[in-house]
């Protein structure tokens, strides 16, 4: 049964899983766990995620998201804004995609957002300590440890986001 | 095609024989590795299976063994099937359970597919406490831990 459990758990959406994590501590410790997360990135379509600035008002902004609301449709659904994704003021327009991850900088401080969960997390040094993200340049070795850190620390289920 | 006319019988869990062709008995992988495996008998005992399931996923593989052979107007006999498929899982949950299991035993990944598909759509706007029930899961939370998680989590139990 509890395989049964894990192929009907992968076919769910991202929020009914968030939801679900209540449902009891075995399936908390199954939907956070990194094999899970890895399982359901296979089920499942990449999904697209879009942000946009206004150019002259940089807290202004807006993330869209072409993943679809119901999971039933199979079929490419347009992008559509989502208010529950955008986070209040996203700040500077720094903005990278970290395995799944947006990240950007927020009173100098570097800030996660996991567009899938919905979870915000701000990393507690300074950008000019530890994390030097050049505009569309790569990241290096080092953040990816520091992602992979947070990602333990914190139950994120890492998705991908192809911002 | 000589090898889809052999006959296999499958026998559910009470004893009952149902005979099939050997190229519907094929698309249970199980089988099939059974006979790749010169497991030449042609009664093949599935122990863990009831009549009435076993009955229902021979009805399931039949169909798609049918379409398959279909030459020509893919189109039109995929969307026969696409129907035929949703008609079929469109059962009440424990029958639901039951394919499922029987799928995943005798691994017929089709059918393993839309019986998973079809609760995860049943229960995807349920509240846990409606998927404890359905699953028959024991809350094993204190009321603060749950909580706990509930609150991390509050833009899910959001509609």
């Amino acid at each position: 049964m509890d395989l049964i459990t894990e192929e009907i758990l992968t076919r769910l959406p991202v929020k009914s899983l968030m939801r679900f994590k209540c449902v009891s501590k075995l399936w908390l410790r199954l939907i956070s766990s990194r094999y899970f997360t890895h399982r359901f990135l296979t089920v499942h379509s990449p999904r697209l995620y879009m942000c946009l600035w206004d150019a002259n008002d940089y807290l202004n902004c807006e993330i869209l998201s072409s993943a679809p609301l119901d999971a039933t449709t199979t079929t490419p659904s347009p992008f559509l804004v989502d208010h529950y994704l955008t986070t209040p003021r996203m700040g500077r327009p720094i903005l990278q995609n970290l395995g799944g991850f947006m990240c950007y900088i927020y009173w100098n401080k570097p800030r996660m957002y996991n567009p899938a969960t919905r979870q915000l997390v701000t990393l507690p040094f300074k950008k000019s300590d530890h994390m030097i993200i050049p505009p569309g340049g790569k990241i290096s070795s080092a953040t990816i440890s520091e992602t992979t850190l947070l990602t333990t620390s914190t139950k994120w289920s890492p998705r991908l986001a192809y911002t | 095609m000589s090898e889809s006319n052999k006959k296999i019988s499958l026998i559910s869990s009470e004893g009952e024989a149902f005979e099939v062709s050997e190229a519907v008995a094929r698309e249970f992988e199980i089988v099939a590795h059974m006979l790749e495996d010169g497991c030449s008998g042609s009664s093949i005992p599935i122990t863990t299976v009831d009549s009435n399931i076993l009955g229902k996923v021979i009805e399931y593989c039949t169909k798609h063994v049918e379409v398959g052979n279909v030459e020509g107007n893919s189109e039109k006999a995929e969307k026969d099937l696409e129907e035929f498929d949703k008609r079929f899982i469109a059962v009440e949950m424990n029958t639901l359970f039951s394919l499922i299991l029987a799928a995943n035993y005798l691994n017929v990944k089709g059918l393993l597919n839309i019986g998973c598909q079809k609760v995860a759509d049943t229960i995807k706007d349920m509240k846990p406490e409606e998927v404890r029930s359905i699953f028959n899961i024991e809350n094993d939370y204190t009321p603060a831990e749950e909580e706990v998680v509930r609150k991390e989590n509050e833009w899910a139990f959001q509609p």
